[in-house]
C-alpha cells in the first residue's frame, strides 16, 4: 500500500509538491500503510486539484463538457418525424360531450387491431418489418406512435411519431 | 467533532508538532484518526489562512506551531462551540 501513497503524491499540484511534498513523504513513512491511508491521500490529491483549477477555467471546461454533451445526445438521439391533422367538428348540437363521443370513437376505430391492419396492408407500411415480425407485432408497435387528443374546443388532433421520415409521411393521419 | 481545522488547531495549542505527533495526539484526545492527506489539506489550509506557520527544523519531519491569529479563531471556534454544548445538555436537562 505505501507504493499507492508514494504514487498518490504525484497526484498532488506542482505548486504544492515543492513546498510539502518533502515532509509529506516523511509522515507517509511514518503512518501504518492501508487502503484507508491511501484511498485519503488520494482523495486529497483530487480536492486539491480541484481547488487548483481557476474559476475561468471551470466555467470554461464546465461549458466544454455541456456543448461536448449536446453534440453526443443531438448525434446519438434518433430524429423523430411527426405528422398531424386537425379534425374540426362542426355541426348543430355539438357539445364537449360530443367531443369527448367523437374522440372515444376515433380511437376505437383507428387504433382497433383491423384498422390498422388494414391501413399497414394498404399503404405498405413497415415492408421490411412484415418479413421479419407478425403483423399483429407491428400493429402494436404502430399504436404505441399514434396519439388523438382534443385540440381546442370544437377539434381533434390526429398524430403520428416515428422515427423513419417515410413512414411518417405516409402514415394515416395525412 | 471531525473538523480538521478545529482539531489541529487544538492540538498545536499546547505546542509544536510535526504531522504524524498531532494525528496521534488528535486519536488521543478526540478519538478521531486523521488520514494523512486530509491532515495535509488541513495544514495547507490553516498555514495559508496564517494560523499556524512552520519552525525551522533540521529533520524531514516539519513541525508546526500555531500562531497569535491561529490561537483567537480557535478560542471563536470554541467558544462558539461552548455554547452549542451547553444550550443542548440544558435543554436535553429540561426534555
Amino acid at each position: 500500500m505505501r507504493w499507492l501513497m508514494a504514487l498518490a503524491v504525484r497526484l498532488y499540484p506542482r505548486a504544492w509538491r515543492v513546498r510539502y511534498e518533502e515532509e509529506f513523504r516523511a509522515l507517509l513513512e511514518d503512518v501504518n500503510p492501508s487502503w484507508r491511508a491511501a484511498l485519503d491521500v488520494l482523495g486529497a490529491a483530487v480536492v486539491m486539484r480541484l481547488k487548483a483549477i481557476s474559476l475561468g477555467r471551470i466555467v470554461w471546461l464546465s461549458g466544454l463538457v455541456g456543448l461536448l454533451g449536446g453534440f453526443g445526445t443531438w448525434v446519438l438521439s434518433p430524429n423523430r418525424f411527426v405528422s398531424q391533422a386537425v379534425i374540426k367538428i362542426e355541426g348543430p348540437g355539438f357539445s364537449h360531450r360530443a367531443l369527448s363521443d367523437y374522440l372515444a370513437a376515433l380511437a376505437r376505430g383507428t387504433v382497433s387491431r383491423r384498422s390498422l391492419y388494414k391501413i399497414i396492408l394498404d399503404r405498405d407500411l413497415y415492408a421490411a418489418e412484415r418479413r421479419r415480425e407478425p403483423l399483429e407485432d407491428i400493429a402494436g408497435q404502430m399504436r404505441e406512435h399514434i396519439t388523438i387528443k382534443p385540440y381546442g374546443t370544437n377539434s381533434a388532433l390526429l398524430q403520428f411519431e416515428s422515427t423513419d421520415q417515410k413512414l411518417s409521411k405516409r402514415s394515416p393521419t395525412i | 467533532m471531525s473538523d480538521p481545522t478545529i482539531l489541529l488547531l487544538a492540538s498545536l495549542a499546547d505546542g509544536d508538532k510535526h504531522g504524524y505527533a498531532m494525528m496521534e495526539d488528535i486519536e488521543r484526545f478526540a478519538g478521531v484518526r486523521l488520514g494523512p492527506g486530509t491532515l495535509y489539506g488541513a495544514i495547507t489550509r490553516l498555514e495559508q489562512q496564517r494560523w499556524i506557520r512552520p519552525v525551522a527544523s533540521e529533520d524531514r519531519r516539519q513541525p508546526y506551531r500555531i500562531t497569535a491569529e491561529g490561537r483567537a479563531h480557535l478560542t471563536g471556534l470554541l467558544e462558539k462551540l461552548n455554547t452549542v454544548v451547553k444550550t443542548g445538555l440544558r435543554r436535553l436537562k429540561h426534555a
